[in-house]
């Protein structure tokens, strides 16, 4: 039997994963107390680099989070034990009005028409992921064989 | 009794987060690691009184016996059945294996130690998306949680 183990993913690799997902979880620390929320995002690529966009309510905990922030996306099998995640810790900022560019490729249709929104932007500072291979055994039951 | 419409977000009881957290089997827990918030996504059974939870990273991720940490349990599907999210904030204690077979099997399937959370904190909200929300849905299922429903 080999045992499970950890992959670490490269840079690309996890870019490509955060493409794939519209949901995450944002965690920043607020009074000394770290709080975990889920998100929707939504990856920019831009001529320096990558961004993800975040949309928000005004004034709520995202909105007053302060710029140390985690974002955090995986995908986790198990039946098989097996699945992998991808944390982006980064600098949350609001979208400023020099950002003429990056608003160009906003979605900026609201959800809920009537709901005014703000949208943020993390820059990431360091992408990693990680990939749990699950424990393998050395032969397999092959139910055809006995057919 | 009073309904509730389409899009419209409610807190959940006290009575109906231990409920969903029953029916969940991972989340995503967070901490601090020297000032700065980390996340790991983490399996949970709900045993009462606390949760036992255990990073699906290995011990890749550094928890720790007394870390104040928040879980958050969730389910945010194809925007056509109820969405919903609990925030719990607790402390750790770690639970050492039990037995050598247990110590041996957790080496193996490289398994992370094993901890209960308190439930000092829990919150939960939950949203019944509209009809036609699914067609909106890269638009994003919720601006932010958790929030109240609006008058």
């Amino acid at each position: 039997m080999q045992e499970a183990w950890l992959e670490e993913l490269d840079t690309e690799e996890c870019i490509v994963l955060l493409k794939g997902e519209v949901v995450g979880r944002i965690a920043f620390v607020h009074e000394g107390l770290p709080v975990v929320l889920p998100v929707n995002y939504h990856l920019l690529e831009t001529p320096t680099g990558i961004v993800l966009t975040l949309r928000t309510r005004p004034g709520g905990p995202i909105d007053r989070a302060p710029r140390a922030v985690a974002l955090e996306i995986d995908g986790i099998d198990h039946s098989r034990q097996r699945g992998w995640s991808v944390l982006v810790r980064g600098s949350l900022r609001h979208l400023a009005a020099r950002d003429n560019e990056l608003q160009e490729h906003f979605r900026v249709v609201p959800w809920l028409p009537a709901e005014p929104d703000v949208w943020l932007v993390i820059e990431p500072v360091e992408i990693s992921g990680r990939r749990l291979q699950a424990a393998t055994v050395e032969w397999a039951f092959r139910a055809g064989g006995y057919l | 009794m009073r309904t509730h419409a389409p899009n419209e977000m409610r807190d959940l009881s006290l009575a109906e987060c231990p409920a969903r957290l029953r029916l969940a089997d991972t989340g995503r827990l967070a901490i601090t690691s020297r000032a700065l918030p980390l996340v790991v996504p983490v399996e949970i059974d709900d045993v009462g009184h606390e949760l036992r939870i255990r990073s699906l990273l290995g011990d890749a991720v550094p928890l720790q016996e007394g870390n104040v940490v928040a879980l958050e349990v969730g389910t945010f599907g194809d925007g056509r059945y109820d969405e919903w999210s609990i925030s719990v904030r607790g402390v750790l204690r770690r639970i050492p294996p039990q037995s050598a077979e247990e110590a041996a099997l957790t080496q193996v399937l490289c398994r992370a130690p094993l901890f209960a959370l308190s439930m000092e904190l829990i919150t939960g909200w939950t949203r019944t998306p509209s009809a036609n929300e699914h067609c909106n849905r890269e638009e994003g299922p919720f601006a932010e949680q958790p929030r109240r429903a609006r008058r």
